[in-house]
C-alpha cells in the first residue's frame, strides 16, 4: 500500500470505521512511513477540533414561521379538498334508511314536503326582497368577521382571515386600508404574501392600485416584491414603471426580483 | 418511536402536522449546514423554512422505503446552490471589492481566539465544495454512502475528496495562524 492509497483511508481510520483488514494495512504502512505518521497526527487533531465545535441554535422565529407555514398549508389543503362537503354527504348517507319500503316512503314524504314548500314560497310576494335583505346582512356580518380575523394575534388566523376576503363585495376604503396595513407592516412574510393575494381581488379599485405601487417601494422581502410585481404587471399598472426602474438599479435587490421587474417593465413598454 | 421514513410517509398521506417531528429533529442541523456555508444566520433560517416547504410540496415524490435524511439534504443542497447563485450575482453587481462573505466586527474577532474558532475561520476560507463535504461528514452524521448519494459520486471518490478537504482545512488553518508546527 503506497502513501496515496493509505491517505484515502485516514479519516475512516481515525473515526474507527475501517474493517480489521484495512486497519491492519494502515497500521503496517504507518509503522514504516514517518511522513504519513505526521500527517495522520495533524489530521486527527483537526477532526477532533471539528467534532468539538458547538453548533449554533436557530432563533425562536424559525419554529414560529414553521408553525405558520403548516397552518397556511393546511388551509390551502382544506380549500382544495373541501372535506366539509364530503362530511355532509357521509352524514346524510348514514341517516338514509336501509329497508327498501322505508326508503320509498321517505322519498314520497320528501317529495310532498318539497312541493308544498315550493308553492308556499311562490305565493309570498315579498320573498325576493327578503332574500336580498338577508344577503346584504350576511355581507355585513362577513365584514365584521373579516375585520375581527384581521386583528388576530396569530399569523395563521390572519392568513385565514385574508383568504376569506375574496368573498366580500362593496367593501369600503377602511377595509382596503386594513389589508394594506397588513401588506406594509405585518412582521410575518406569509401574512404579507396572503395580503397581496387578498388585494388581487380588489385591484380594479384606483385607491388600491395606487397604494400597491407605493407598497412595492416599501417591501424588502424578495417573495413579497415578486408577488407585487406580478400583480402590478397582470393589471397593467403603468404607474409602477418608475418604482420598477429603481428596483432594477438597486444593487441590494435580489436578482430574481430584478428579473421579474425587467419582465414587467417590458410588458409596459 | 416512529422512524423518519414512517413519519414522512404519514406526511405524504396528508398528516402534515407530523412534519413538526422531523422539523424538531433536523431544523437545527440544517440551520448550521446553511449557516456555515452562507455566513448569514437570517438567510439560513429562511433556507431551512424553504426546505420544509419543499418537503411538503414534493412529499408526493418521497418513495416508500427511502431514507429521509439524504432526500432532505438533496433538497437543502438545491436551496443552497440557488441561494449562492443569487448572492454571487449580487456581489458582482455591487462590486464592493471585498472578498469572502464572513466579515466580523473587531469585537467579535477578539472572541475568535481558541483553536476551534480558528478552525471555523479556516473552514470559511476553504473552497465551497470542500466546506460542504466537511459539514456533511462531520456535522450531520450522515454515512459515506448517503453523502455520496447526495453529491452524486462514488464512495471511493468521495473518500479521496474527503481526505483532500480535511487537508485543505488543515493547511488553511496553519496559513491563518502562521504556525506550521504547533497549535494543531
Amino acid at each position: 500500500m503506497n502513501c496515496e492509497d493509505v491517505k484515502s483511508l485516514f479519516i475512516e481510520y481515525i473515526d474507527g470505521m475501517l474493517n480489521d483488514n484495512d486497519t491492519l494495512r494502515v497500521d503496517d504502512h504507518l509503522s514504516s512511513c514517518e511522513d504519513c505518521r505526521a500527517e495522520i497526527a495533524t489530521m486527527k487533531q483537526v477532526l477532533m477540533n471539528l467534532d468539538n465545535v458547538v453548533m449554533e441554535e436557530p432563533s425562536d422565529n424559525l419554529r414560529r414561521n414553521f408553525d405558520n407555514m403548516i397552518g397556511s398549508y393546511s388551509l390551502g389543503l382544506k380549500d382544495r379538498e373541501t372535506p366539509r362537503l364530503k362530511g355532509i354527504a357521509d352524514r346524510i348517507e348514514s341517516w338514509w334508511p336501509k329497508r327498501p319500503l322505508v326508503q320509498f316512503m321517505t322519498t314520497v314524504a320528501v317529495l310532498v314536503i318539497g312541493l308544498i314548500t315550493g308553492l308556499s314560497i311562490n305565493e309570498r310576494s315579498g320573498s325576493k326582497k327578503e332574500i336580498v335583505q338577508l344577503k346584504t346582512s350576511m355581507n355585513h356580518l362577513e365584514k365584521v368577521v373579516m375585520t375581527s380575523l384581521l386583528n388576530q394575534s396569530s399569523a395563521a388566523d390572519r392568513i385565514s382571515g385574508l383568504s376569506m376576503t375574496g368573498r366580500l363585495k362593496n367593501v369600503d376604503r377602511q377595509f382596503y386600508s386594513t389589508l394594506l396595513l397588513l401588506l406594509n407592516s405585518d412582521p410575518n412574510v406569509n401574512v404579507r404574501l396572503a395580503a397581496v393575494n387578498a388585494l388581487t381581488n380588489f385591484a380594479d379599485n384606483d385607491y388600491v392600485r395606487h397604494e400597491l405601487v407605493i407598497s412595492l417601494g416599501l417591501q424588502s422581502s424578495p417573495l413579497v416584491q415578486v408577488s407585487l410585481i406580478d400583480l402590478l404587471a397582470s393589471i397593467n399598472e403603468t404607474d409602477s414603471s418608475s418604482t420598477l426602474v429603481r428596483i432594477i438599479n438597486n444593487p441590494e435587490v435580489d436578482i430574481h426580483v430584478k428579473e421579474r421587474a425587467r419582465k414587467a417593465l417590458k410588458k409596459f413598454i | 418511536m416512529a422512524q423518519d421514513h414512517e413519519i414522512m410517509l404519514s406526511v405524504k398521506n396528508g398528516d402534515i402536522q407530523k412534519l413538526g417531528q422531523l422539523f424538531d429533529k433536523y431544523s437545527g442541523q440544517l440551520y448550521n449546514y446553511f449557516r456555515l456555508q452562507t455566513g448569514d444566520s437570517e438567510s439560513s433560517e429562511d433556507l431551512v423554512q424553504n426546505v420544509f416547504y419543499s418537503i411538503l410540496k414534493y412529499s408526493g415524490t418521497f418513495k416508500d422505503g427511502a431514507d429521509f435524511r439524504p432526500w432532505m439534504y438533496a433538497i437543502a443542497r438545491n436551496e443552497k446552490i440557488n441561494y449562492l447563485k443569487s448572492r454571487r450575482f449580487l456581489k458582482r453587481e455591487a462590486d464592493t471589492g471585498q472578498s469572502g462573505d464572513f466579515t466580523r466586527t473587531p469585537e467579535a474577532d477578539l472572541v475568535y481566539k481558541t483553536q476551534v474558532h480558528h478552525l471555523m475561520e479556516a473552514l470559511e476560507k476553504i473552497s465551497p465544495d470542500n466546506r460542504e463535504l466537511i459539514i456533511l461528514n462531520r456535522f450531520t452524521g450522515l454515512p459515506y454512502a448517503q453523502i455520496a448519494e447526495i453529491l452524486g459520486c462514488r464512495i471511493g471518490a468521495l473518500k479521496v475528496r474527503m481526505y483532500r478537504a480535511i487537508k485543505e482545512l488543515k493547511d488553511q488553518f496553519h496559513k491563518m495562524t502562521g504556525d506550521e508546527k504547533d497549535e494543531l
